[in-house]
């Protein structure tokens, strides 16, 4: 009666993190899941740009057809807006560039009075929720007439890009051994000289990188444009949110596939260069 | 670093003081923009947003220092909705990011074999995405009659009972989540590797499951790292636009969407302003923390 029952053992509810099968098992699945999470709404999209016909619940077009990209490639707000975009985007990367790349050396190498202040204040921008920012930006651009204007637009996406980029060059310039420009100097170049022909060649991956960063982050660029350049500056993405909320589901989806392209085309290229630490650094389009 | 300053100073002192001058001059054009486009223009809002605009019954305007502004924001209902919602949309999100991310991370940092290969090509593929697209995709995916709709309904599954995810707070979740998960992942996986294989391998050695080693040592090393990742997410999703005004309902709004609309429609900057500084203040704490903790991690 008094005999003491064994003591059961206790029950583990994490056995199965144990079991190599199990595990594998559980993480095909959650692969397949993530796969088709991330990947079937982007399908539907370039299924719905190709539909001539989709009535639901079919689950594929019930006609194919070209149509709708021939519609939107004719129209003159589409060809307007692309225009428009890919005037904006290089002007945006090359000012920043201008800008970014001699703070960033200037940070990694220089004696920078007041350095970590500074440092500081370059992560502030990203510490602001940035629809707030635009807003905040957009009052001001009534009061000294930029609203509505290219430049406007030009110098709201450099909001972005000059931080991500400021930061890129200051952590590429910092991995550059520092006795190769001091040899350099000491061997009779100039600072410009040094920096051109010993630095920049080899910073120029990380600087490529960032560039084509802030170029795609101006082409996509979307919610502070629609705020500061309507009615009469309308990027691709600003186009595509009037497209979408007019329900022209199939000249929206052709649309979207264009604007994604220039993106997915350097995903596929560049795949082998995109370093975590410059994704991590800020690109974060969240 | 003061230390390196006056050894530097001490062997050729002309040449720091022409490196300090250089250092101005080059950080110089960026400092000015800065100043000119986010520093003054926040500082603006917040003038803005003490500023209260009386109408006189001649019909001019008059201006004066007061918290009309946030006494609005504080005792309309509709204002206090979006605000509750904004918190409630961005920590949800940020939730359920961190705990899938936390997964990828894991498997990309121990796993071995196709899937985790796989995973690895897959999971980065929204960050070359723009929100627009992301946010058009989840509605023509998510819709009522949309694609999943469409597959339940395959499955024989009555017409109707698909439930109401676009227009609603699921559909920006859900975006948000697909948005920001390969951020989230790059970031936890970099974190993860700094944890060394050696200390999980003497864990192992006196006998830690994978689960005590994960509650112990992976988790409690991984925390500083992470929350950068989670505050810099917190800060994306409540200050974001696009997300909510493609799929969020109508009411309540989020502070973004209910922002750009004072601004714009009811040509309001003085309660958009005042929504912009709620904002920030919303913010502050994973503000101030993301601030601090990347500044410790660049700043070595």
């Amino acid at each position: 009666m008094a005999a003491q029952a064994p003591a059961l053992p206790a029950v583990r509810l994490t056995w199965w993190i144990d079991d190599p099968r199990m595990r594998r098992m559980l993480l095909r699945l959650f692969a397949g899941a993530l796969a088709v999470f991330i990947g079937i709404p982007l399908l539907t999209l370039v299924l719905w740009s190709f539909a001539g016909e989709w009535f639901w619940p079919n689950l594929i077009p019930t006609q194919w057809s070209l149509r709708w990209w021939q519609e939107v490639l004719e129209n003159p707000r589409v060809t307007d807006a692309m225009f428009l975009s890919f005037t904006i985007a290089p002007v945006v990367t090359a000012l920043t560039a201008l800008v970014a790349i001699p703070a960033g050396y200037a940070f990694a190498r220089l004696d920078v009075p007041y350095r970590r202040l500074l440092l500081l204040l370059f992560l502030i921008p990203n510490a602001f929720p940035r629809i707030g920012l635009y807003v905040s930006l957009a009052v001001l651009y009534y009061q000294i007439g930029l609203i509505d204007t290219y430049w406007g637009i030009v110098f709201l996406h450099m909001i972005g890009t000059l931080v991500y980029m400021t930061w890129i060059t200051t952590a590429t310039f910092r991995s550059i051994d520092p006795h190769l420009e001091e040899a350099a100097r000491d061997a009779g170049a100039s600072p410009l000289r040094a920096f051109f022909s010993v630095v920049m060649p080899l910073a120029l991956p990380g600087i490529i990188v960032a560039s084509l960063f802030s170029f795609l982050a101006s082409l996509d660029e979307a919610q502070g444009t629609l705020i500061v350049g309507t009615p009469h500056y309308i990027t691709m993405p600003v186009l595509l949110y009037t497209l979408i909320s007019s329900f022209q589901r199939p000249v929206a989806a052709v649309f979207s596939v264009l604007l994604a392209l220039p993106s997915l085309l350097l995903l596929v290229v560049a795949q082998r260069y995109l370093h975590s630490e410059y994704v991590a650094a800020g690109l974060g389009r969240v | 670093m003061a230390v390196v300053t006056s050894a530097r100073a001490v062997v050729r002192p002309r040449r720091l003081d022409r490196s300090r001058a250089a250092g101005v001059l080059l950080v110089l054009p960026s400092l000015l923009y800065l100043t000119l486009f986010v520093f003054i223009p926040v500082i603006k809002a917040i003038t803005t947003s003490f500023t209260v605009r009386d109408r006189d019954d001649a019909g001019n305007y008059t201006y004066r220092v007061g918290l009309d502004n946030y006494a609005q924001l504080a005792t309309s209902e509709t204002l206090r909705a979006n605000v509750i919602f904004t918190v409630l949309i961005a920590v949800t999100s940020v939730a359920i990011v961190f705990c899938i991310a936390y997964v990828i991370a894991l498997a990309l940092r121990f796993g071995r074999g196709p899937s985790a290969r796989f995973l690895g090509r897959i999971y980065i593929v929204p960050l070359f995405i723009p929100s627009v697209i992301a946010s058009y995709a989840m509605i023509t995916f998510l819709a009522n009659h949309g694609f999943v709709d469409g597959i339940l309904q395959a499955l024989g599954l009555p017409d109707g009972v698909f439930p109401k995810i676009v227009f609603d707070w699921k559909g920006i979740v859900i975006t948000q989540v697909w948005l920001s998960l390969p951020f989230m992942t790059v970031l936890l996986s970099s974190v993860l590797l700094e944890i060394s294989d050696s200390l999980i391998e003497s864990a192992r050695d006196v006998g830690a499951s994978s689960w005590q080693i994960f509650r112990h040592i992976v988790l409690p090393l991984s925390a500083p790292g992470a929350l950068i990742g989670v505050t810099f997410m917190f800060l994306g999703v409540i200050g974001g636009f696009t997300v909510p005004y493609l799929l969020g309902p109508n009411a309540p709004q989020m502070l973004g969407v209910s922002m750009v609309y004072y601004m714009t429609n009811y040509f309001e900057p003085y309660i958009a302003s005042t929504q912009a500084v709620a904002i920030f203040l919303l913010s502050l704490v994973a503000a101030v923390y993301y601030v601090r903790q990347q500044f410790k991690r660049e700043v070595r």
